[in-house]
């Protein structure tokens, strides 16, 4: 592929790629926010 | 050709770290947040509609009180662990068409709310609750009040432990206070420097705010406490009230640890050889002028009323 095509699909792998992180982020960052203690220690199970 | 196979194996490169990078945080910290919702655990954790008071198939203790209050009937409101306690109240009390519940919640118009002790403390200041159930205010909540120009009556109505949980497959059963605070302080960080097992401690915290999160500060005293450490991996210790735990949570795969050789059961909160308890009050504004709100918190300290909190699990003012 030409090196502007190339760029081009470069930068939106890398846009989604960031934006994937961030809503991954967010997602895991709202869990923890509305975590319940004692469900969080209960269903641990790690010795 | 050999430039278009370059140009792609960049991409899946690009694409690859991506990918990794996502599963790596999936696997290490979401995963185990997502696992606290789980509808076996969830079926454990507190069901406004198992305390509902006027219900027979209710678990509110239920005491009928002489003398009801049928006019100016305060709102009540509280701490999740309290409101098996407000709700025995308004059902001994209140006459039965004053509580409105539905689709999992009170109605606007209910005299019996539970919006926990953030959102109570809240409502008691801004005029919507007239009177609290919760451990004392935090230093943000006194300000809020401040700000509001309310000043805030605290009763005190009764006493409860307050424990500290780990997960029932720790094997550690007994802490001291000492142990405690460095664990929170960031001092230990593995559980095999307290006499556990080879395993980071993830040392959990409440919402700032919360009755239990206020209590914690108040039990580490000048000991500053650091926020979540190692919260994504290890075992965890956390902290509540004696009987949220106990009777409101009941789940088996959570444990109390006793603290300096005392477990946290009902004597040993009762002969104070438990020495972590805290008083719980009754908390309206000062400037509040429903003529109800004082008879109501004298009949909580009668006899009836003590009665009342006794029988719930908690221990008397």
């Amino acid at each position: 592929m030409s090196d502007k095509v190339f760029k081009r699909v470069l930068y939106g792998v890398l846009i989604l790629g960031i934006l994937g992180t961030a809503i991954l982020s967010a997602y895991t960052i709202y869990l923890f926010k509305h975590l319940s203690l004692l469900t969080f220690i209960a269903s641990e199970g790690v010795k | 050709m050999n430039k278009l196979i370059k140009q792609i194996i960049a991409i899946l490169l690009v694409i690859a770290v991506f990918v990794l990078l996502n599963l790596s945080i999936y696997k290490t910290v979401t995963r185990r947040f997502i696992d606290t919702s789980n509808k076996k655990v969830k079926n454990n954790t507190i069901q406004l509609k198992d305390y509902l008071p006027f219900d027979d198939k209710s678990s509110v203790v239920k005491v009928n009180s002489k003398t009801k209050i049928t006019d100016d009937i305060p709102v009540l409101d509280g701490a999740t662990a309290l409101y098996p306690v407000f709700s025995a109240f308004a059902n001994a009390k209140y006459p039965k068409d004053s509580v409105s519940f539905k689709d999992g919640k009170f109605s606007e118009k209910s005299k019996l709310q539970m919006n926990n002790t953030r959102g109570a403390y809240k409502r008691v200041v801004d005029g919507t609750s007239d009177i609290i159930f919760c451990a004392q205010p935090s230093k943000e909540q006194l300000e809020y009040a401040k700000e509001k120009g309310a000043t805030l009556k605290q009763v005190p109505i009764g006493r409860e432990a307050f424990v500290f949980i780990v997960n029932s497959h720790n094997s550690i059963d007994n802490l001291s206070v000492d142990q405690i605070k460095g664990i929170y302080t960031g001092k230990y960080t593995n559980w095999k420097e307290v006499g556990g097992g080879d395993n980071a401690i993830a040392a959990v915290q409440r919402n700032a705010g919360s009755g239990s999160q206020t209590a914690m500060l108040s039990f580490m005293g000048k000991d500053k406490m650091k926020r979540d450490i190692n919260v994504f991996k290890g075992s965890a210790i956390g902290y509540s009230f004696r009987y949220y735990v106990t009777d409101m949570i009941g789940n088996k795969d959570i444990k109390m640890i006793s603290l300096n050789g005392v477990y946290p059961n009902e004597d040993n909160i009762k002969n104070g050889k438990y020495q972590v308890s805290s008083n719980f009050y009754a908390i309206y504004r000062e400037d509040n002028k429903n003529p109800n709100i004082e008879k109501m918190i004298n009949w909580i300290l009668s006899d009836e009323g003590q009665d009342i909190i006794e029988k719930t699990g908690y221990v008397g003012a």
